[in-house]
């Protein structure tokens, strides 16, 4: 592999460079709906990261200490009624089950490197679930800004609300 | 639309890593032999952004950090109108296409050899590195280029001139726009 120092103000791109890139291409776009369906793509984005999102919080609530442990529960309660809530849109969106975002390290997404790290760790637990619920946040943020479907925003804006509460929860009992 | 460009811009790379694996076996002699069917976009950074206005349309923060290129309107909300009615840092005015691939602390430069595996970027492994892109070229520039540069088996600068060849002439004007 050659690796170049920045050169300022210009980024050689080659076509050739393009076909590597899209073979590689792991992120598959957001789906399109059809065009009769009340959900746009930025619905079908939302759906398909914040599953991933809740999903793959829970085993790391298992890795609360005692003082954590009752907010872990309560955030475990909300997390597996929002997934059923999800899921349920999912399939009324008509999209499979396929995780989109198997294996991306994200903002708030507790990926399995995460999840070995506070393993290790867990004293890292309450910054990742601020990252985490403060992400949550912005994403329904931006699902009720240009979400289609109304009752996808409509749970955008229960999971806003749910998120906001939950920092301040957060910061109650682990200051 | 973005979705049908990716799908040529694929096709029309795929004829072109022929080519380019065509170079490592023959040593070029003859002016006249083609080994290159491409050109180039020449394109600056304009942002840095945690937004994917393909993977994540509408939903600003959504995505790990992106470095973009190109038209310097380029968001989370950004449609092929949008981008129409922005403006472009790239050398061929007539491209105001957005560019965009996970940030680095540094550059890499193509063709890549050796194991990417091993590095890490934002998007995850190494191996996962792509380049995104949503098409907003002026169409009769675009097919100017194509034509000239990919079918016409060049290596081609942003104005569709190839220095190795410099009797085939250029597809675009001096001002890198189409003659008018």
């Amino acid at each position: 592999m050659r690796i170049f120092p920045a050169t300022p103000g210009r980024l050689r791109v080659l076509w050739g460079a393009t076909l590597l890139a899209l073979a590689a291409c792991t992120q598959a776009p957001a789906p399109e709906p059809p065009s009769a369906s009340p959900f746009n793509t930025t619905d079908t984005a939302w759906i398909q990261l914040m599953i991933p999102m809740n999903e793959q919080l829970l085993p790391a609530l298992d890795l609360a200490p005692p003082p954590l442990a009752p907010f872990a529960a309560e955030l475990r309660a909300s997390h597996e009624q929002e997934l059923a809530r999800l899921r349920l849109l999912r399939d009324r969106a008509g999209l499979s089950d396929d995780n989109p975002h198997t294996g991306h390290q994200m903002p708030g997404l507790v990926s399995e490197v995460d999840l070995a790290a506070l393993r290790l760790d867990p004293s890292g637990l309450p910054a990742k679930l601020r990252e985490h619920l403060e992400q949550g946040a912005l994403l329904s943020r931006g699902e009720q800004d240009s979400g289609a479907d109304q009752e996808t925003r409509d749970l955008a804006a229960s999971i806003g609300t749910a998120r906001a509460a939950q920092v301040a929860r957060l910061g109650a009992v682990s200051p | 639309m973005s979705r049908k460009l990716r799908a040529l811009a694929a096709t029309a790379a795929a004829g072109l890593f022929a080519a380019v694996l065509a170079v490592a076996t023959q040593p070029a002699q003859a002016d006249e032999l083609v080994t290159h069917h491409e050109f180039q976009a020449n394109c600056s950074v304009t942002t840095h952004r945690p937004d994917d206005p393909i993977v994540f349309p509408g939903l600003p923060g959504a995505s790990h950090m992106h470095t973009f290129l190109g038209n310097n309107s380029t968001n989370a909300g950004s449609t092929d109108a949008s981008l129409k009615a922005g403006q472009t840092n790239c050398r061929t005015p007539d491209d105001k296409s957005a560019y965009w691939f996970p940030s680095l602390e540094f550059k890499i430069a193509f063709p890549v050899s050796g194991d990417m595996s091993r590095v890490r970027l934002s998007s995850g492994r190494g191996y996962t590195w792509h380049y995104d892109f949503m098409n907003a070229w002026d169409g009769p520039t675009l097919q100017a280029l194509v034509s000239h540069c990919v079918n016409g088996g060049l290596q081609c600068d942003p104005r569709g001139y190839d220095q190795y060849k410099p009797h085939r002439g250029a597809a675009l004007g001096p001002d890198h726009r189409l003659p008018r």
